[in-house]
């Protein structure tokens, strides 16, 4: 960290122009995307011991490297999205977007409601399904027994959860009574990508489904 | 009209008049540095959010007290000190602002309640904390 007292710096608070300034980088994360750094700058009044950002030069420092992150992360949840078998036009179909939307993220032109809503996708990728599904909450609540049962069978013992049986019964350990769902499940041997087959019964809604499990970044 | 001193009891300025100049981004940020890292917290990364976020206002904001400066920070000792609590999910914050004698608005703190009023305490707890107890029980498993 540099320190030095710039005269053409006015303190907000006093008007005083007694400004020490030093400058230092700043570490910042934004989710699914790299962490980045922004030169900061520090501002001391020595005539009314004000501190702090007195020109807001950092609010426009972060609002450039925060866009490029931004744009970043956006790609690589797509790419990572479309990696797992979810494509643009397949999301848009889930969501009931008007087609093209998800390239015109990809190309800079997205909200912040856009971005949240790739962040929860990203981070739960079988709501795609559910959401092209109609969001059923049977269906719904059914996957994230299903998520919890592969997330227990990925960080468990396997002998212990679920792994060997091949279908799901009651789990006294859990306390989760997933007969109660109707979902027989069996896993595959790749616990880390789908292998979440399932049955939806007795109503007749029966149908074979594979998703990814947890978030699309997630190490097997 | 505030006045720039500790009013008996209440609190010593408007909050809709401090509110009004957090939406213009008039206020000062007092150590904003300190701040950011705790805002972090609330998904609030620059003192635009920070400042826009107070003039929304925040959720359960609750006035806490109003205290003269003790000491001549800002050249302004005994100016009001306006406290308040604020929720965010589970957890209270606490803010405080003044007008310094030169008129100039300032945030003096913005960081989570070391205190939690009485009644605030969660009886269970957040699906967030049973979410880390679970997945350290997994990683200990995994071990």
């Amino acid at each position: 960290m540099t320190k030095e007292l710039e005269q053409s710096v006015t303190c907000p608070v006093c008007d005083s122009t007694e400004v020490e300034t030093s400058r230092s980088e700043q570490a910042h994360s934004l989710p699914y995307t790299d962490a980045f750094k922004v030169q900061e700058v520090h501002h001391l009044c020595k005539s009314c011991g004000a501190e702090g950002d007195f020109g807001k030069e950092n609010d426009v420092a972060f609002d450039i490297a925060k866009k490029a992150a931004l744009a970043d992360s956006i790609n690589r949840i797509l790419d990572g999205l479309s990696r797992s078998g979810i494509s643009n036009a397949h999301l848009e179909r889930a969501l009931s977007l008007p087609p093209r939307t998800v390239a015109r993220w990809k190309s800079g032109t997205h909200s912040d409601a856009a971005i949240a809503l790739l962040r929860i996708v990203a981070t739960f990728p079988w709501i795609a399904e559910v959401a092209m599904r109609g969001f059923d909450r049977r269906l719904a609540d059914a996957t994230v027994v299903m998520q919890a049962g592969a997330l227990l069978t990925r960080y468990s013992d396997p002998t212990l959860v679920f792994h060997t049986a091949g279908s799901l019964g009651p789990s006294a350990t859990y306390g989760v009574n997933l007969t109660q769902l109707n979902v027989p499940i069996s896993f595959s041997p790749q616990p880390e990508f789908c292998g979440l087959k399932f049955t939806m019964l007795p109503e007749a809604k029966e149908g074979v489904m594979s998703m990814p499990v947890g978030g699309i970044y997630a190490a097997g | 009209m505030s006045d720039g001193k500790a009013k008996g009891g209440g609190a010593g300025y408007d909050f809709e008049v401090s509110r009004e100049a957090c939406k213009q981004g008039d206020v000062f940020i007092f150590k904003i540095s300190e701040v950011k890292k705790d805002a972090k917290r609330l998904n609030l990364f620059s003192e635009k959010e920070i400042l826009q976020f107070v003039a929304q206002p925040p959720d359960r904001l609750t006035f806490k007290d109003s205290r003269p400066l003790e000491n001549d920070l800002f050249k302004s000792k005994g100016a009001a000190v306006d406290a308040y609590y604020f929720g965010c999910g589970q957890d209270t914050w606490y803010l405080a602002f003044l007008m310094a004698v030169s008129r100039k608005w300032v945030l003096k703190s913005f960081k989570p309640s070391d205190v939690l009023q009485a009644g605030d305490e969660p009886e269970v707890a957040s699906g967030y904390q049973l979410g880390e107890a679970f997945a350290k029980a997994l990683r200990g498993k995994n071990k």
